[in-house]
């Protein structure tokens, strides 16, 4: 048995030295290899070719298996990490990387090379800094990452269904009583009075009702959650309405039962076939879109030519898109939510000074142009945000799109991020309310102020727990009261 | 003391056997003791990915505040109750091998062919006038029923054990993601059969939410606030439970009985029918009390697997939710550890499942194992 085994261990040795020997070569040559973790889209190609043109001395690939957050910092700990770490999310990934230690402080380089915080649009300048206590002992805000793209949430609408159904098209100053009106019209139910046949809107996240009303998550300085105030208990019992009063916002149960239906797939092809009116998204729906504006010419061309003698074209209808910017309340002011998609620099990388260069890449027009043809949300770049260079000379109607990818700008708000509490655990908690709501018709407003009660109270333990037990954040806490911070609202000293 | 080898050829071959043994040896030590014990040693420390977190002792800090932690309990409770299925399964484990022991197999092989290619052909016409007039769900089923039949009558039981155990090694998430479209609250199996049932009945009553719901059969319990109970009703609890019940009826349960049912000696059914029992009798005075060595060794590695269950279902199927009402701490573990990167707490509440199961596994082994020999 032994000499068996050991036979095994010898055919195998020579088949691993074979594999070795015939295995293509990377044919780099001396270039620099930088490994950028991010999905395996197919845009990434021209995105990875401009940058090896760009940069010659410089191989660009990416390793789309090793994108998750836990093995970047796994192996980014064990100095096994990418050089360029992608799919960094702010109010997500942005502060685990950072806590983790394995970003890059970019802030003097990206000054030099052009692509600081000044590069962006004012109002969401602060996307890619992070508040950092500093060896002097205060809270500065430091740059780590640079957008790959940045998306502002708005609303797409079908007008065709619009017009199908004589309802307005939504104005440019939406308010929510209009539209829940128009959302409530467009609401179509056919044979079954439980799934509509056509959904008037689709999408509504709680941020935006919270901002609406005037509440946050966190107070300024994150060393409080704030969803027990009065504006964001309210909000949430708007949101239980929106869900189960008007119901102008399906619940997961509805939808599951819709995706069934027919196999349609998801809400941008339902926006798409003509099943919904209106959607909150954002710039990149045009992705998908745009295939049904193809397959809908491709048919009307093919009915037109079918059909020589028609007087009047009866063929199917192409897609025709409008945007809005998503309601306001009643005499307060508007805020969409925005985010970005943003690569940073693994500080433990062989090559982090070469790496910078992918960085300043992100803020070029080459760069810039491809997001823009593909419509993958806007760059992050101000200067090549503008109506011209958005639109695709095979897409035309989509000014509108556009446009509104623009005007939201102004509106910007996102989620506050804290240094004291990760913000997986803020969700978590604040996930279980808003499945509650959901998912129970029967709650009262009492019942949901109990629920934002108790996942405040949660959150702001996890705050107190984390000062006082962590030395350095307890130093960042102290250095942020002297900045004029608001206290926690536990007493340390209670603890 | 101890000899290990006499003489060189036996020196020889006992370092052979080292050598052999070693490779596994110490991938068990690096990779199975070794980070158990660091986790244990873990669970007294502040053990965080972030470096701004200095690794400290705190000694029993984590466990304190694994008492206070509301969702610690309330993922506790969750676990348990989807180890409220086990007995089912176990029984119905039971029913299918004693129905399944005997091969059942029809020796006359023209008077077989004929009875499955009959049944084909029965069913054929019954379920495609069935579908013809709009009952394409109990088509369905009744399609499956007499293919079910066929191959039965044509292989003898060994068919039904094969499809009974399909489950157990078909891929987990392919069938979860079947499962979710079963549980479809609109036009899912599960509803289609439940609507037509109270139909029939006679019972007006709406039909269950499934998955995107949080009622659940203990919902009437006055629970603390935090357990998100939604009322008395079947909801995302029931649905995976009763997917673990159809993965785990025929599956290795099922097996172990029949090789048990198997080995009791013919003669006490022989002595049994001489008394004139009958059959419920026979399974409950023979077939159940002979197999109680197998059903204690199930009821063990049962609570285990119950215990550290779950992490598959919640992580594809309902991302733990809703409300957090399909988490159970298996699930927490893997969040407090990798996503909120509190590896220190993590462990200990890994710890603390640790022995919640050890202490089950001394209770059922105390008890249980007095009943075996009882048996």
């Amino acid at each position: 048995m032994k000499y068996f085994l050991l036979g095994v261990l010898a055919l195998l040795s020579v088949l691993y030295i074979v594999a070795k020997a015939t295995a293509p070569a990377k044919a780099i040559g001396d270039k620099i290899p930088l490994v950028w973790t991010t999905d395996p889209n197919p845009e990434r190609v021209p995105q990875v070719d401009a940058f090896n043109k760009m940069f010659p001395d410089c191989h660009l690939s990416i390793d789309p298996d090793n994108s998750g957050v836990m093995k970047v910092v796994v192996q980014s700990s064990a100095n096994m990490g990418p050089d360029i770490i992608g799919q960094v999310t702010v109010g997500g990934s942005y502060e685990t990387y950072n806590d983790a230690g394995i970003l890059w402080d970019v802030t003097e380089e990206a000054k030099k090379m052009g692509f600081g915080p000044d590069t962006l649009p004012a109002e969401i300048a602060d996307l890619v800094m992070l508040p950092v206590l500093t060896e002097a002992g205060t809270v500065e805000k430091r740059q780590f990452v640079y957008p790959c793209n940045v998306y502002h949430k708005y609303i797409i609408y079908n007008k065709n269904l619009f017009d199908q159904y004589n309802v307005p098209y939504p104005s440019q100053d939406l308010t929510w009583e209009e539209y829940l009106d128009l959302a409530k019209r467009l609401t179509i139910y056919g044979e079954s009075k439980e799934i509509p046949k056509v959904f008037g809107g689709m999408g509504i996240t709680a941020d935006e009702v919270i901002w609406g009303k005037g509440g946050a998550f966190l107070n300024e300085s994150g060393t409080r959650c704030t969803l027990d105030s009065k504006e964001a208990i309210e909000a949430m019992v708007f949101v239980h309405s929106l869900y189960h009063k008007h119901q102008v916002e399906p619940t997961p149960a509805v939808k599951a039962g819709v995706t069934l239906q027919g196999g349609w797939g998801g809400n941008i092809n339902w926006l798409g076939q003509g099943k919904l009116g209106m959607l909150w998204g954002a710039r990149w729906m045009l992705v998908q879109l745009r295939r049904f504006n193809l397959e809908q010419e491709k048919a009307k061309a093919e009915w037109i030519r079918n059909n020589p003698d028609a007087e009047q074209y009866e063929g199917p209808e192409v897609l025709r898109l409008g945007a809005c910017l998503v309601p306001r309340f009643k005499d307060a002011k508007r805020y969409n939510g925005y985010g970005a998609r943003s690569a940073g620099i693994n500080k433990m990388g062989k090559n982090r000074e070469k790496a910078l260069n992918f960085l300043q890449y992100l803020a070029s027009k080459e760069y810039s142009d491809l997001i823009n043809l593909g419509a993958d949300s806007k760059p992050g770049n101000k200067d090549y945000i503008s109506i011209e260079q958005f639109r695709h000379p095979d897409f035309q109607g989509e000014d509108e799109v556009h446009q509104v990818a623009i005007d939201a700008i102004p509106y910007s708000r996102r989620r506050r991020s804290s240094m004291f509490v990760p913000s997986p655990v803020i969700e978590r908690h604040f996930a279980k309310v808003k499945d509650k709501i959901i998912s129970s018709a029967q709650l009262s407003p009492e019942d949901i102020a109990g629920l934002m009660k108790d996942a405040t109270a949660t959150i702001n333990l996890e705050i107190a727990r984390n000062i006082k037990r962590n030395p350095k954040a307890r130093k960042a806490y102290d250095a942020l009261r002297k900045q004029g911070a608001e206290a926690i609202s536990i007493k340390l000293e209670d603890m | 003391m101890i000899k290990l080898w006499e003489g060189k050829r036996e020196k020889l071959n006992f370092f052979t056997a080292v050598a052999f043994l070693l490779p596994n040896m110490v991938g068990f030590l690096c990779f199975t003791a070794g980070p158990v014990l660091l986790s244990l040693y873990m669970s007294f420390t502040n053990w965080s990915l972030k470096p701004s977190v200095e690794l400290q002792w705190v000694g029993l800090r984590n466990y304190v505040d694994l008492f206070g932690d509301k969702d610690f309990w309330f993922y506790l409770y969750n676990t348990f109750y989807f180890m409220i299925g086990i007995p089912f399964a176990v029984a119905g484990s039971l029913f299918l091998a004693n129905l399944l022991v005997d091969s059942m197999y029809l020796r006359n092989n023209k008077l077989r062919v004929s009875l499955a290619v009959l049944t084909l052909v029965v069913g054929f016409v019954t379920c495609t006038f069935l579908f013809a007039s709009g009952r394409k769900d109990l088509s369905l089923i009744l399609g499956v029923f007499y293919i079910g039949a066929a191959s039965g009558v044509f292989w003898g039981s060994v068919s039904y054990r094969t499809m009974l155990y399909v489950p157990s090694f078909a891929s987990g998430v392919a069938t979860i993601i079947l499962w979710q479209q079963v549980f479809n609250p609109y036009h899912g199996l599960a509803n289609n059969l439940l609507g037509s049932f109270l139909d029939m009945v006679g019972i007006e009553a709406s039909l269950p939410v499934w998955l995107q719901s949080t009622q659940n059969m203990l919902g009437f319990l006055p629970l603390p606030k935090n357990f998100s109970s939604g009322g008395f009703g079947l909801g995302a609890r029931e649905a995976i439970m009763i997917m673990g019940f159809w993965m785990g009826i025929g599956g290795n349960n099922m097996i172990m009985y029949i090789a048990s049912i198997a080995s009791i000696p013919q003669s006490y059914y022989e002595a049994a029918d001489i008394d004139g029992a009958n059959s419920v009798a026979k399974f409950f005075h023979i077939t159940v009390p002979s197999v109680a060595p197998t059903t204690f060794f199930i009821a063990i590695m049962s609570t285990i697997g119950g215990l550290q269950g779950g992490f598959q279902f919640a992580k594809i199927m309902t991302n733990g939710g809703p409300a957090g009402t399909t988490t159970t701490l298996a699930y927490y573990i893997y969040t407090a550890g990798f996503e909120e990167l509190k590896l220190g707490y993590a462990s200990a509440v890994a710890w603390a499942l640790f022995t919640i199961v050890f202490a089950l596994t001394l209770v059922n082994w105390k008890y249980g194992n007095r009943r075996m020999e009882a048996a």
